[in-house]
């Protein structure tokens, strides 16, 4: 018996359109990427990228050379470190002005003219910090503060500052309103509110998302080995620069290592800190206290202070290994040259020729992010659904173990190694031009995507897939009529926010020579001629700013849920 | 700040009681590794790594692979220590711009630039960096134009249209004087081309012989070795135009610098002597036969080239 009422898709028309739509634009990315795979086995291309890739092995394991890297990986760690830190020490209080949840003249009634203004200036100033991107930054101080950890830190900080404050306050106002508004409503003052109202709900995810954010600025950290940052970003491009294959090789090799332990370690505070927030939750505070007043726990005690003192110690550390080189710093001429790189802003070259070749850069770069995202978000899918599907056969066989562990290991090291660093490798093999580009973002978006793709497969509900495969569907087909289904507007919307991230890196590409808005910002400060970076600079910022906008709006209509 | 230490005084109540609740730092895997970390900090501190005091410092662009430059340069560190009577150690950077930079804030005390280079470091310094010594050949220097062998490209003439590649856009021979020369042959750089930076004078070469660009422009020297030592090849390269003679690469030293040592520098470059087996070698991968005098003046017809090419700001 075939029953066939006709199941029309009633959004047929629209998701057609969606399609031609992508498929177009795809077309014109990758055109405007000049993206060609038959440059890859082209016989120059080969040649030097088999000459670059084969003397990988082995690694350069000299003591000496190791002892070098250990250095430089302690100098990765402390620049991190320190940026995170002090970039928290500033959020802070910028978060809390910028929410709303704290005003006090907002109780009731619409906020103040002027209270409003100031928060919106803030607000815009966070966006600003974190739409430039922190080699930018760094770039840019490196004319005051020499060359160095501290423009790096500087670079780090800057837009760590905008990214926490912007992540705070939300995080701070998605606790519930009205337990502030009564406590505020009922004449205590914003401090006390603040540590009694907001941060009892929000410490442990105001905590979890800055170990977080530690975590992402020790991968970001290695690009800027481009201001003499020192650490491993600055070995890395020597050993890159003069093509020293088993060098290059250790490096990535430690760096991989350092990300990963890191990743580990933020992964396990963050664990236990949603564990947390989630008791937190549920047990109201007299319960717990009382609770804590029963049990003599002075081992846990002890560790607690432990770990608290080891906490300390490490930022200490961490700040007293960096060269701050301060006396450079209050040097007139150090002063002198930093204004006029503040003139160069307050009066932006303008003009038509400018102008046009930025926006045929500008192309560019949206062209890379746009094909690197939607490619890679392709691979991802597959490769994410092909793991999910092996997980549910259930076959122990050796063949199936090995092949799930090169794909984990794959993922690692495609996501370890940052986009800019990506572009460093692949220019040996495909040369200069944006092509090279596209495939940098390419590669370190099909490691993020499709891990994130892959734990999103995972917490889907089953119930569905067990409907279907006790029905007697295929193990192979039944996830993308359950799982896929379910899963479509937290994929959607992870690929949207790829899309910001590689639109930002893009935008750095042209620094090392493939492609994009990048290459004139790098010319121009070469030349010193602060007015056209600053055309540059508003120009990256726009289209950061844009993208934001345009993914946060497509995200909510396409992934509402998320 | 102040926030914060207020924050960290009235915050007793609620996040102390947050901290005592919390289990998060309890967690004995989470200090075993932490402690691993400040340990390795700790070695680390542990080994000299202060720079001494009195350490003359030089540095140079990096026109070539960083390993080339060390090799090069590290023996004259060595020869310099002896001349100035003081430890001598050369500081890689990583672009053209950031050895300006450390020159004119002084946090190197020398540096080998080009042309180009020297004449940004004089105008951002107010001129008071110095350029003092130079190879013979620098006196002379020249730039060439290479296309594939089978191109059309015959003249600076044919270039208007094609995809050409410089090398970095700091650079003399690999930037500044082809423009120049360009323009004087009535191209207009950025309307008639589609152009692209390789960043260093033997990836330039390396980009026409892959066939991504039809022509680009280097440095004679590094073409001449290139050759030399067959790392490209001319049955598929050609050069199609040498441009006339123009300064370039010195040796400029740092203002604030005594006239003794001063002194000391010039003496020890013109003191080279091609019949010590040591100095012949450290002249040798300088690829010098031997060092003059140069003065600011020299570089007056660079100047002008970079100013009319829009590269660098009139006084």
């Amino acid at each position: 018996m075939r029953v066939s009422p006709k199941l029309d898709d009633p959004d047929r028309a629209s998701r057609l359109w969606i399609g031609v739509g992508l498929l177009l634009l795809l077309a014109i990315a990758l055109q405007g990427s000049k993206f060609d795979l038959l440059q890859l086995v082209e016989q120059n291309s080969w040649d030097a990228a088999t000459d670059f890739f084969t003397t990988f092995w082995p690694p350069r394991t000299d003591t000496e050379f190791l002892q070098r890297l250990l250095g430089a990986a302690i100098v990765t760690v402390s620049i991190a470190t320190v940026a995170t830190v002090l970039a928290m020490l500033i959020a802070i209080p910028l978060a809390i002005m910028i929410t709303s949840r704290l005003s006090l003249s907002a109780r009731g009634r619409p906020m103040r003219r002027h209270a409003r203004l100031f928060r919106s200036l803030l607000r815009a100033m966070a966006i600003f910090l974190r739409s430039v991107p922190e080699l930018i930054w760094a770039l840019l101080f490196v004319g005051v503060t020499g060359l160095g950890a501290t423009a790096g830190i500087i670079g780090l900080l800057l837009t760590n500052i905008g990214i926490l404050a912007k992540n705070y306050a939300e995080i701070i106002e998605s606790g519930e309103a009205t337990i502030t508004g009564h406590l505020l409503d009922n004449g205590n003052g914003r401090l006390k509110t603040l540590l009694h109202g907001t941060l009892g709900q929000g410490l442990p995810e105001l905590l979890s998302y800055s170990v977080y954010r530690w975590e992402c600025t020790l991968r970001t950290s290695v690009v800027l080995g481009f201001v003499g940052a020192g650490g491993l970003g600055q070995e890395l491009l020597i050993s890159v620069r003069q093509l020293a294959s088993p060098e290059v090789f250790s490096i990535i090799l430690v760096f991989v290592l350092l990300v990963f332990v890191a990743d580990s370690l933020s992964a396990s505070l963050r664990h236990q800190l949603s564990g947390i927030s989630s008791q937190a939750a549920n047990t109201s505070v007299c319960v717990r206290y009382d609770q804590l007043r029963s049990e003599p726990v002075y081992g846990a005690m002890f560790h607690r202070y432990g770990m608290a003192l080891l906490v300390v110690a490490m930022v200490i550390a961490c700040f007293g290994s960096i060269d701050w080189k301060l006396h450079q710093w209050l040097r007139a001429d150090s002063l002198g040259r930093s204004l006029e790189f503040v003139q160069g802003f307050l009066a932006p070259d303008v003009s038509a020729t400018m102008l046009r070749k930025l926006a045929e850069q500008a192309m560019e770069t949206l062209s890379m992010a746009f094909a690197g995202t939607v490619l890679a978000s392709g691979v991802a899918i597959v490769l994410s659904y092909t793991l999910f599907v092996l997980h549910l056969r259930e076959e122990k066989t050796i063949g199936f173990s090995l092949l799930i562990s090169i794909i984990h290991s794959m993922q690692i090291v495609l996501r370890s190694i940052p986009e800019l660093v990506w572009a460093m490798l692949l220019i040996v093999a495909v040369g200069i031009g944006p092509f090279t580009g596209t495939l940098a973002l390419f590669a370190a978006s099909v490691g993020v995507l499709s891990r994130l793709y892959s734990e999103c497969l995972h917490n889907q509900e089953k119930h569905t897939l067990e409907n279907l495969l006790s029905n007697g569907g295929s193990v192979n087909l039944a996830p993308l009529w359950s799982t896929m289904v379910q899963a479509r507007s937290q994929l959607i919307s992870y690929c949207l926010y790829r899309w910001e991230h590689n639109l930002r890196a893009a935008t750095l590409m042209g620094i090392v020579g493939a492609g994009g808005v990048g290459q004139e910002l790098y010319f121009r400060l070469s030349l010193f001629q602060f007015n056209k970076v600053a055309t540059c600079i508003m120009v990256i910022v726009l289209m950061v700013v844009l993208a934001d906008t345009v993914s946060h709006s497509l995200r909510h209509r396409f992934a509402p849920s998320v | 700040m102040a926030r914060a230490v207020s924050l960290a005084a009235c915050s007793g109540g609620p996040v102390a009681h947050w901290l005592a609740c919390s289990q998060w730092l309890s967690s004995k895997q989470i200090s075993c590794r932490l402690s691993a970390f400040i340990l390795l900090t700790g070695i680390y501190f542990a080994s000299p790594l202060a720079w001494a005091d009195n350490e003359f410092r030089i540095s140079a662009i990096p026109d070539e692979a960083p390993t080339e430059l060390i090799r090069k340069f590290e023996p004259l560190a060595e020869y310099l220590s002896q001349s100035l009577d003081r430890p001598v150690s050369f500081v890689p950077v990583t672009d053209y711009a950031a050895a300006v930079e450390a020159l004119v804030s002084e946090q190197i005390d020398m540096a080998w630039l080009g042309g180009f280079t020297y004449i940004q470091a004089a105008q951002r310094s107010g001129d008071t960096v110095e350029p003092i010594i130079q190879r013979a050949e620098d006196e002379r220097f020249q730039t060439v134009f290479i296309t594939q062998s089978d191109s059309d490209i015959q003249s600076l003439a044919d270039l208007k249209g094609v995809d050409f590649i410089f090398g970095s856009p700091s650079s003399t021979s690999g930037h500044l004087m082809p423009r120049h020369y360009m323009a004087q042959a009535g191209i207009v750089v950025d309307d008639d081309l589609s152009i692209a930076f390789s960043g260093a004078h033997d990836a330039t070469a390396f980009a026409v012989a892959g066939g991504r660009v039809e022509a680009g422009a280097l440095n004679i020297k590094v073409w001449e070795k290139l050759v030399a030592e067959q790392r490209v090849d001319t049955n598929k390269l050609r050069v199609f135009y040498t441009t006339p003679e123009y300064h370039d690469y010195n040796w400029t030293i740092r203002s604030g610098l005594s006239v003794e040592t001063r002194q000391r520098l010039v003496d020890a470059f013109l003191n080279l002597d091609p019949a010590d087996a040591d100095q012949k070698a450290i002249l040798d991968l300088q690829r010098a036969s031997r060092f003059i005098p140069t003065e600011a003046r020299f570089y007056d017809g660079i100047k002008d080239a970079a100013i009319a090419a829009e590269l660098l700001a009139a006084p």
